[in-house]
């Protein structure tokens, strides 16, 4: 509890800090500016959006990691795995090919929610053929690979370059220029898909004991994964399809944070919430702050973040079992 | 209490028949040890049992309910089931992981008085209290073991399976776990263990059962079943087997194929 309340206290001081800087910086005494101060249109109609959607992407993502590492058992999961991510970019990405049509607001991020969701239901059947956790990650990581290349084919039969550097961009995610609109259109995904996962909270924690011991216990396995595909699909799903991808939230965050909850699973969920958010909050503040002439895309920027992390982890895992 | 039956339970697995129409009755207040050389379907009997395996004819029954009829939690509040080197995952305390013993109990979240009661009395049960704070990934084998058995009395099942509870533990840990496992039985409640290892089965069970090939060999007290034929038709070894008053001793002599 202490723990969440100090995660809570850390995002609130982030989301102020992500109100000041960008590429106007705002200091704290345009808060008490008079209404018609132009600053304000800046914060209200800029940053506070941007700040927003930064705490709800990095929510989803970071609860979405810390359930399926409780479910896989496996410490190298995160939403991505699952080919969630990568379905959903596929999707956004076909979006593209709609002509005049792609260019109506909300379908980009419709075609994102159609492949989270597709990808979501193609997992769910593929794994529910032989329950058991190595089906799950193997179903994950061959939809993370069918993704990727559709999404490599539409690239190369763009039409035209100015296509190819449209999905590029939104491929690399990032908060930049997002509105209040975007946020509102992925808070009811984000909220139903969290709510879903917190209900796999004590089949994770029987989890624990490995798939036998948790049935063994009462816990019923098919009813968790269906939980669990449907609550990361849409959490995750909702999240890329505002922010483009924005990797290793999910991998980094419940890593942090488990030897702080004492390891167990469902204690682990709502810290990486917080956390994630707090993580893509400081992320989104590095970026607009690094000397740039163009803003170093958020994604990029957790990547080169949450590489080395991924490459240590491996190591010190190694040096365990050695 | 009541009786788990093994009603012409049948299993089959990729095409094989693991288990062949097993008919068995388990006391209460018993332990009963399942032999049988490897591969015989002494793991799948006890998942059978424990009502994790979907037989493929035939029943098992507890109170006379078929236990595929039973609801999970149900099922998992009476049986208590110890799989064979049984994995923790995560680096948790001792506390937590015996509380994990409490998962059918509850349908939500949230732990409460009960609980804690439970938990305490699986702690003093098998003697861990003191490693109560402890992480579960820095434990001995004996320790862990012992542990393990808190966290399935947790749960306060009638019954519980112990799947190879006694492998890769030295002699003076098998001893205490073996003698654990008997006193929970006196207890009242009913111990079905598989074992290897044929002079701890003499000495912890009170009713043995020989598998071979997915079928019973033998089925009774100790002294009936552990004799030098049904040793022989079982593993194919030779062995010498003497009582001395109440204790068997068994000395394997050689192969006889």
């Amino acid at each position: 509890m202490r723990l969440t309340l100090m995660l809570i206290a850390i995002t609130l001081v982030l989301a102020a800090a992500s109100l000041l800087v960008g590429k106007a910086q705002i200091p704290l005494t345009a808060w008490v500016a008079a209404a018609d101060d132009p600053r304000w249109v800046v914060i209200l109609e800029l940053r506070v959006p941007r700040a927003a959607l930064a705490i709800l992407i990095g929510a989803a993502l970071g609860m979405s990691g810390a359930a399926l590492q409780g479910y896989t058992r496996n410490p190298l999961a995160d939403p991505a795995v699952l080919g969630v991510s990568s379905m959903a970019a596929l999707g956004a990405v076909l979006t593209f090919y709609l002509g005049a049509l792609g260019n109506l607001p909300g379908v980009v991020p419709a075609g994102a929610m159609a492949g989270a969701l597709i990808g979501a239901g193609i997992l769910l059947a593929l794994a529910g053929i032989a329950s058991s956790v190595v089906t799950f990650v193997l179903a994950g990581v061959v939809l993370n690979i069918v993704a990727g290349a559709g999404v490599s084919l539409a690239l190369s039969l763009a039409p035209d370059p100015w296509a190819v550097a449209e999905i590029v961009n939104w491929l690399m995610g990032a908060l930049t220029d997002r509105s209040a609109a975007d946020f509102w259109m992925a808070l009811p995904f984000v909220v139903i898909g969290m709510g879903l996962i917190v209900g796999t909270g004590r089949a994770l924690d029987a989890l624990t004991l490995g798939e036998v011991g948790a049935q063994s216990l009462g816990v019923d396995l098919n009813r968790t994964r269906w939980l669990l595909v449907s609550g990361v699909g849409l959490a995750a799903g909702a999240s890329v399809a505002v922010t483009g991808v924005v990797g290793f939230v999910g991998l980094v965050t419940p890593h942090l944070l488990r030897p702080l909850v004492g390891a167990r699973p469902s204690a682990l969920l709502l810290p990486s919430a917080i956390g994630g958010a707090a993580i893509v909050l400081l992320g989104d503040i590095i970026v607009r702050l690094l000397p740039a002439a163009a803003e170093v895309k958020l994604g990029v920027a957790m990547a080169a973040f949450g590489g080395p992390f991924f490459l240590a982890l491996l190591f010190a895992m190694r040096r365990r079992m050695a | 209490m009541s009786r788990l039956i093994a009603r012409s339970l049948s299993v089959r697995a990729g095409g094989k028949t693991v288990l062949d129409s097993i008919g068995a009755v388990f006391e209460p207040g018993q332990v009963t040890a399942v032999i049988g050389p490897n591969g015989a379907g002494k793991s799948t009997l006890l998942m059978a049992l424990a009502g994790l395996r979907r037989p493929s004819a035939g029943a098992v029954t507890l109170d006379g309910v078929d236990l595929a009829r039973r609801p999970p939690r149900d099922r998992a509040k009476r049986i208590g089931y110890l799989p064979q080197l049984a994995e923790v995952a995560w680096a948790i305390d001792v506390r937590t992981l015996v509380g994990l013993g409490r998962t059918p109990h509850h349908a939500g979240f949230g732990a409460d008085a009960a609980d804690d009661a439970a938990v305490a009395a699986a702690l003093a049960a098998t003697n861990t209290a003191s490693l109560a704070d402890r992480d579960v990934t820095t434990l001995s084998g004996g320790e862990r073991g012992r542990v393990l058995i808190a966290r399935a009395l947790a749960g306060e099942p009638d019954w519980l399976l112990a799947d190879e509870p006694l492998t890769a533990l030295d002699p003076g840990v098998q001893i205490d776990i073996a003698d654990l496992l008997k006193r929970l039985a006196r207890e009242g409640r009913g111990v079905v263990v598989t074992l290897h290892d044929l002079g701890f089965a003499a000495r912890l069970a009170d009713r043995i059962l020989v598998l071979t090939d997915g079928r019973i060999l033998a089925d009774g007290s100790v002294a009936a079943v552990l004799s030098q034929d049904v040793i022989a038709r079982a593993y194919g070894v030779e062995t010498h087997v003497t009582t001395h008053g109440d204790r068997i001793s068994i000395d394997i002599t050689g192969r006889n194929l």
